[in-house]
C-alpha cells in the first residue's frame, strides 16, 4: 500500500513540473524572434550602437519579442540579409540620419519569404532627440503586428534633480533617459507635473520669490503663466482627465492639506482638514475620491477619501512607512519600508492593489515614487542605489521590467 | 466532642491575651517636644566633589535631537539666531533643544523686525512629504516663540525641504541631524 501511494506522488510530482515547464515553453514560444540590423552610413560607430541599444530595449520591454542582441549591418536598400538573422521569423531594419535633424527610415521583414511587413521615415529636428523616433518606430510595428498597446514608450518624462544648495534643475527626456534635455533652470524649481496628455505644458513649483507660486510652463513656445501661490508650501500633485482640475497640497496657515484647484474660476476647495500632514492627493475612482499621503496613524500610510465627504478611511494595511502613490481606475501603486532601520539600507519596494489583491512589482532595494502610465499599462518607480538613482519599468501586461540609469539622485518625476 | 471544642477555645484565648500584654511605652514629654525653636545649624549644604562628565555618553542620550549637543555647536542660523534641530521624522520640539528655543527669545528682546523660519529635513522619505515635514517643524518653532509672547504676524514661514543639506559628505547619525532643523534670518 506504502509502495503504491509512493508511485502516485511521484507520479503526481512528475506531472505537475511537467505543467510548469509547458507553461514556461509556451510563453518563451509565444514571443516573436526577431532580429535588428542596422544600415547607419552617417553617423558615428558609438551613436550607431546606442540606437541598435534602443531598439533592442524596446523590442525585450513589449514583452512581445525575443530580439537577437546580436549587432548586425547590413545596407538598407539591399534585399541580402545575413545568413544568421534566417533563423528569426523577422528582421528589422533601420537606418538613422543626421541631415540637420534626425531622420529614420524603417522596415519589417519577413525573413522566410522576405516580404515586407511594413515600412515607415520618421524625423525630428535636432538630431539628439532621435531615441522618440526609435520608440515611435517599435510601438509602430507592435501595433501592426497586433500586440498589445506599449505607446507608454513614447511618453516624454519630466523630472527634477537638485544641483546645488536652493538650486535645482527640471529635465525633459524620453522614457531610457537618453536624451535628457534642462528645460527649467536657475533657482528652486520642484514637482513637475504634465498639464495634460499631449504633454504640451507642464506645471511645476518656483520657491524663489517671497510665496511658492505655481507656473504652468509652454514647452513649445517657452511661455509660462502663473496659476496659483500660497505661504509655506505649494506642490501640484495630481491633474484631473481633461486637465479642468488639480489637486494641490498647500499650507495657507502653516498646515499642509489637501486642496482641489478649479483652473476655469480660479477658486479652491480644501479636501482633508488634519493637525498632521497630508500630502500627495491622486484622483481616484472615476474621479469621486481621491487617495493620499498622510500620518495620522503615527506615520506615513495611505488613505482615501470621496471628494464629498469628510470621513478617512486607510487603503494600506501593511507596512509602517507608505510614503508615495498613484492611482489608475481603481488601481492603487505605492512605496512601502520593509525595514525599519533609521538610516541608510531600507528597502522599500513597490506594491500594486487592484481588485483582485496586492502584488509586489520590486523585491529588494530602495524603491520609490511609483506613476501608472497615462494608459495604466506600465508602471514607472525610482530605485535609489549609491546616491544615483535609476528608473525602472514594469510592463504588468507581461510581466517585463526594466532599469535605466537616470544620474544623480531625483527629487521628483512624471511621465 | 464537646470536650475538645472547649480545650481549643480555651488554648486560644491564652494566646490571645498573652499578646496583648505587651507594655506601652512611657513618654517623656520634656525631651520629645519643645516650644523653642531651634536657630542654630539649619541651612542645608551639600557637599559636592569629583564631578565627572562623560560627554559622549550624553550626547548619546540625546537621540530625539539626533544626539547633536544643545551648546550651539552646531548652528545655521544668522543674526545671532540658533537653529533649532529636531528627531527623524518628528517635528515636535524636544526638551534638549528648549535652550535653543530660550537662546532665540534672547535675541529677539534685541530686534523688532520680521524673522524668516526655514524648516529643512534630510533625505529619507519622498521630497513632497519632506517639503510638508519642513514646515511642521518651522511652524513649531514659531508656535513656541510666540507661546513666549512674540507677535505672530512677525514670523513667515517656509519649507526647504530636502534642498538645503548642511551636511553631505557621510552617512552618519549626527551628519543627517545636522539636516534635520529650522534656521532662523532676519527678514
Amino acid at each position: 500500500m506504502r509502495f503504491l501511494f509512493s508511485i502516485i506522488m511521484l507520479l503526481t510530482v512528475l506531472v505537475g513540473e511537467s505543467d510548469v515547464e509547458l507553461t514556461i515553453k509556451k510563453k518563451v514560444d509565444n514571443r516573436s524572434k526577431i532580429a535588428i540590423t542596422d544600415g547607419s552610413t552617417s553617423i558615428d560607430n558609438n551613436a550607431a550602437r546606442k540606437v541598435f541599444s534602443l531598439f533592442l530595449n524596446d523590442l525585450i520591454l513589449s514583452g512581445n519579442f525575443s530580439a537577437d542582441s546580436k549587432y548586425y549591418t547590413t545596407a538598407y536598400g539591399s534585399d541580402i540579409l545575413p545568413t544568421e538573422v534566417k533563423s528569426n521569423e523577422y528582421t528589422l531594419k533601420y537606418q538613422l540620419q543626421n541631415a540637420g535633424g534626425a531622420n529614420l527610415s524603417v522596415m519589417l521583414v519577413q525573413n522566410s519569404n522576405g516580404t515586407k511587413l511594413f515600412q515607415k521615415s520618421y524625423s525630428i529636428s535636432a538630431f539628439n532627440k532621435y531615441p522618440f523616433l526609435v520608440h515611435k518606430a517599435v510601438s509602430d510595428i507592435n501595433r501592426v503586428l497586433g500586440y498589445g498597446s506599449i505607446g507608454w514608450m513614447n511618453r516624454l518624462v519630466l523630472f527634477t534633480r537638485y544641483t546645488a544648495p536652493r538650486q535645482s534643475e527640471i529635465i525633459l527626456s524620453d522614457y531610457t533617459f537618453t536624451y535628457k534635455q534642462p528645460v527649467i533652470r536657475s533657482g528652486l524649481n520642484l514637482f513637475p507635473k504634465w498639464a495634460d496628455a499631449s504633454q504640451g505644458s507642464f506645471y511645476y513649483t518656483a520657491m524663489n520669490g517671497a510665496r511658492p507660486t505655481l507656473y504652468r510652463y509652454n514647452l513649445n513656445d517657452g511661455s509660462k503663466d502663473i496659476i496659483t501661490s500660497s505661504d509655506g508650501m505649494l506642490v501640484c500633485s495630481d491633474v484631473n482627465k481633461n486637465g479642468s482640475k488639480l489637486l494641490l497640497t498647500m499650507a495657507p496657515s502653516g498646515q499642509p492639506d489637501i486642496y482641489e484647484f478649479d483652473l476655469a474660476t480660479k477658486t479652491k476647495t480644501r479636501l482633508t482638514d488634519f493637525g498632521g500632514i497630508d500630502v500627495g492627493g491622486q484622483y481616484f475612482s472615476g474621479e469621486k475620491q481621491i487617495i493620499f499621503v498622510s500620518n495620522r496613524l503615527g506615520y506615513p500610510n495611505i488613505f482615501k477619501k470621496y471628494l464629498t465627504d469628510s470621513s478617512v478611511s486607510p487603503v494600506v494595511y501593511r507596512g509602517k512607512n507608505n510614503n508615495s502613490c498613484d492611482a489608475f481606475g481603481n488601481k492603487i501603486v505605492y512605496s512601502s519600508r520593509e525595514s525599519s532601520k533609521r538610516f541608510s539600507g531600507n528597502t522599500f519596494n513597490i506594491y500594486l492593489n487592484s481588485a483582485s489583491g496586492t502584488m509586489p512589482l520590486t523585491s529588494s532595494g530602495d524603491n520609490q515614487f511609483p506613476r501608472f502610465s497615462y494608459d495604466g499599462n506600465a508602471v514607472l518607480y525610482v530605485k535609489q542605489q549609491g546616491g544615483r538613482s535609476y528608473a525602472g519599468y514594469v510592463n504588468s501586461n507581461v510581466n517585463q521590467t526594466k532599469l535605466f540609469d537616470i544620474g544623480s539622485k531625483i527629487q521628483s518625476i512624471d511621465w | 466532642m464537646k470536650k475538645s471544642i472547649f480545650y481549643a477555645m480555651s488554648v486560644l484565648l491564652l494566646v490571645f491575651l498573652t499578646g496583648c500584654s505587651q507594655k506601652a511605652p512611657e513618654l517623656n514629654t520634656s525631651a520629645n517636644i519643645s516650644d523653642t525653636p531651634s536657630m542654630g545649624n539649619a541651612g542645608v549644604n551639600v557637599g559636592e566633589h569629583d564631578e565627572m562628565t562623560n560627554a559622549d555618553a550624553l550626547k548619546a542620550k540625546m537621540s530625539p535631537s539626533g544626539g547633536l549637543p544643545n551648546d550651539g555647536t552646531y548652528n545655521n542660523s544668522t543674526d545671532g539666531f540658533q537653529s533649532v534641530y529636531f528627531g527623524f521624522g518628528d517635528f515636535s520640539i524636544v526638551n534638549d533643544m528648549q535652550k535653543a528655543i530660550d537662546k532665540n527669545i534672547q535675541t529677539l528682546k534685541s530686534y523688532s523686525g520680521n524673522i524668516k523660519l526655514e524648516g529643512n529635513c534630510d533625505e529619507f522619505g519622498t521630497d513632497e512629504f519632506n517639503y510638508a515635514l519642513g514646515l511642521k517643524r518651522a511652524k513649531a518653532v514659531k508656535d513656541a516663540l510666540v507661546a513666549q509672547g512674540i507677535a505672530a504676524e512677525r514670523f513667515t514661514i517656509v519649507s526647504l525641504g530636502e534642498s538645503t543639506p548642511v551636511c553631505t559628505n557621510n552617512t552618519t547619525d549626527e551628519c543627517y541631524a545636522q539636516n534635520r532643523r529650522v534656521d532662523l534670518h532676519k527678514q
